[in-house]
């Protein structure tokens, strides 16, 4: 491997290349700059208000009012971050952040911020900020945060913020960092190699079929749906929201309007379609928050789906496998995570119209197989709380 | 860093800067062709530009770009056209000896384990770290990076530097 890592070293894009992608990148910005007069007027039109509050606030003012901070961020980084004073220490619901201690060396600041809990227990070893942290820095400089160690007898969890100029260049001196947490989760618990109690072989088949005017784009039964997807510009996927015939028609996709699709996954293959099953009752619970909802099989593959309680608050989430009878274990093709706001089920009446809960379906290639030979395995992480507040640090970046 | 602002041209050109080698090694990995390359090189940077992504940090915009990165590499190696066209006979003219070899192996070594092998063992990843990166189970590419490295100390017959 290292062969592979010098000779990869080695590997580096022509700087034609690079130029030619830049003017078409910055042709691109520039476009989208003139197409937009909205757009292009907002940070004037955000100055313009910044400046009038400014105006009859004094400077210290100015740096200690969050709305006015965050107005002029959008605008002025720099200046923004200047102007805030600095703060080591932040306490909120009875949990304090404070910085411990910070190093610059040369484009890199690294910088050990400490979280304790001063009331209760709710920091641990899995404390996770869930991705609601927020690293404001001065210009053309980035930031990351990562979760270093624990400490059991104190009730720390200390986290590293990295600081690193975009253009290798040295830091700038003077210059200030903010750090803001607004949630954490804790409490994390993982369940691997699950076995569930689900017989595979006596599983509902369920198989497409054309309608009279030929195959559709589309499928729709009582028990499940097929519908075509593009990828975004982005690499997501979407729905696809029409699609027009031959013959000019144009088809939509109103069923599909209680679904909203929140990602995937897609191995070896560009997603085209995604078939989804109609939500069900529970089938059987797998974890906290975690709930086989359905389990069938769809044009000879396996389509098995869990929800996810209290997902945006508590991020459950799990995967599912095969295990074959020789040892061998069969990972899914695909997924498809989604939101659904209508009725649970055909049958079931539940109703679960203007709620939303949140899915997962794992589909697996099984059509020359025989189901009896498999059993289902599952791996499941939850977490028990999340903990609100208002933590903010700002500290310089001095060498 | 939460950066909601537009993309402006020189802030696209700043990223371009700082994740050219990156882009372009990942994508080097993935097709084993310097055409290729160069063609998913600005496909992800003008997707960048194009689909303005919000970041909440730096590690979600390198992770935005290797995995933009990855996908259109991998459209490249799956599509028809690329498995049927012939291998030029001048890929890259006065192309280091190196490279020859690095080439060589990549085109020998199946797609589907070439940009794990890469994220782990080049770019540092994870297995977990890749895994939500590529919106994969970890299992899966722990499995996928087992069955690579396996199919690469064949390749390569020698020493072979592990975890």
């Amino acid at each position: 491997m290292n062969d592979y890592i010098r000779a990869m070293n080695r590997v580096r894009p022509s700087a034609e290349l690079v130029e030619e992608t830049a003017r078409a990148a910055e042709e691109i910005a520039r476009r989208r700059t003139r197409r937009g007069p909205v757009r292009a007027l907002r940070p004037l039109i955000a100055m313009a208000a910044v400046i009038a509050l400014l105006a009859g606030m004094t400077p210290v003012l100015a740096a200690n009012n969050e709305t006015v901070n965050d107005a002029l961020y959008q605008v002025s980084p720099e200046l923004a971050q200047k102007l805030r004073p600095v703060k080591l220490s932040s306490e909120s619901n009875g949990i304090r952040m404070e910085v411990v201690s910070a190093d610059v060396q040369g484009d890199t600041a690294a910088v050990y911020v400490a979280m304790t809990d001063l009331e209760e227990d709710r920091i641990d070893g899995t404390t996770d900020l869930f991705d609601s942290y927020e690293i404001r820095t001065p210009r053309d400089s980035v930031g990351r945060c990562e979760r270093l160690s624990y400490d059991g007898e104190t009730g720390t969890c200390t986290f590293l913020i990295t600081v690193q100029t975009m253009n290798g260049g040295e830091l700038v001196p003077g210059g200030k960092v903010t750090f803001s947490v607004r949630e954490f989760l804790s409490g994390g618990e993982k369940l691997e190699n699950q076995p569930v109690d689900l017989d595979l072989s006596s599983l509902p088949v369920y198989a497409d079929e054309s309608g009279p005017e030929g195959t559709l784009p589309y499928v729709v039964t009582d028990k499940y749906v097929t519908v075509p997807l593009e990828e975004t510009p982005d690499s997501t996927v979407s729905i696809v929201k029409s699609v027009q015939e031959d013959d000019g028609t144009v088809i939509t996709m109103d069923f599909m309007k209680d679904f909203d699709i929140l990602g995937g996954s897609y191995i070896d293959q560009e997603p085209v379609e995604a078939q989804i099953l109609f939500p069900g009752e529970t089938l059987c619970p797998l974890a906290e928050n975690l709930t086989l909802t359905g389990a069938a099989v769809i044009n000879g593959r396996l389509h098995v789906q869990m929800r996810l309680d209290k997902h945006r608050e508590l991020d459950p989430h799990g995967y599912f496998y095969l295990k074959l009878d020789d040892g061998t274990v069969l990972e899914s093709r695909s997924s498809v995570a989604f939101r659904y706001h209508g009725l649970s089920g055909a049958d079931s009446g539940i109703n679960l119209s203007g709620q939303g809960a949140d899915y997962q379906e794992f589909v697996f290639d099984t059509q020359d197989m025989d189901l009896a030979d498999c059993a289902l395995y599952g791996d499941y992480y939850t977490n028990a709380l999340n903990t609100k507040g208002n933590w903010s640090v700002t500290f310089p970046l001095e060498g | 860093m939460r950066d909601s602002r537009q993309c402006t041209a020189a802030e696209a050109e700043a990223v371009i800067a700082r994740y050219a080698d990156t882009v372009y090694r990942t994508a080097y990995a993935q097709t084993g062709s310097r055409m290729d390359a160069d063609d998913v090189f600005q496909e992800v940077f003008l997707r960048y530009v194009k689909a303005r992504p919000v970041f909440k940090n730096e590690e979600h915009r390198k992770a935005w770009l290797l995995r933009v990165t990855v996908n259109c590499a991998r459209d490249v190696t799956g599509s028809l056209w690329a498995r049927r066209r012939a291998p030029l006979t001048e890929d890259i003219p006065d192309e280091p000896q190196e490279e020859t070899g690095l080439k060589e192996m990549l085109e020998r070594l199946p797609p589907k384990y070439r940009w794990v092998i890469h994220l782990y063992y080049y770019e540092g990843y994870s297995c977990g770290e890749i895994a939500r990166m590529m919106g994969l189970r970890e299992g899966a590419v722990r499995t996928r990076l087992a069955r690579g490295r396996q199919k690469l100390k064949e390749l390569m017959e020698g020493e072979f530097a592990c975890e």
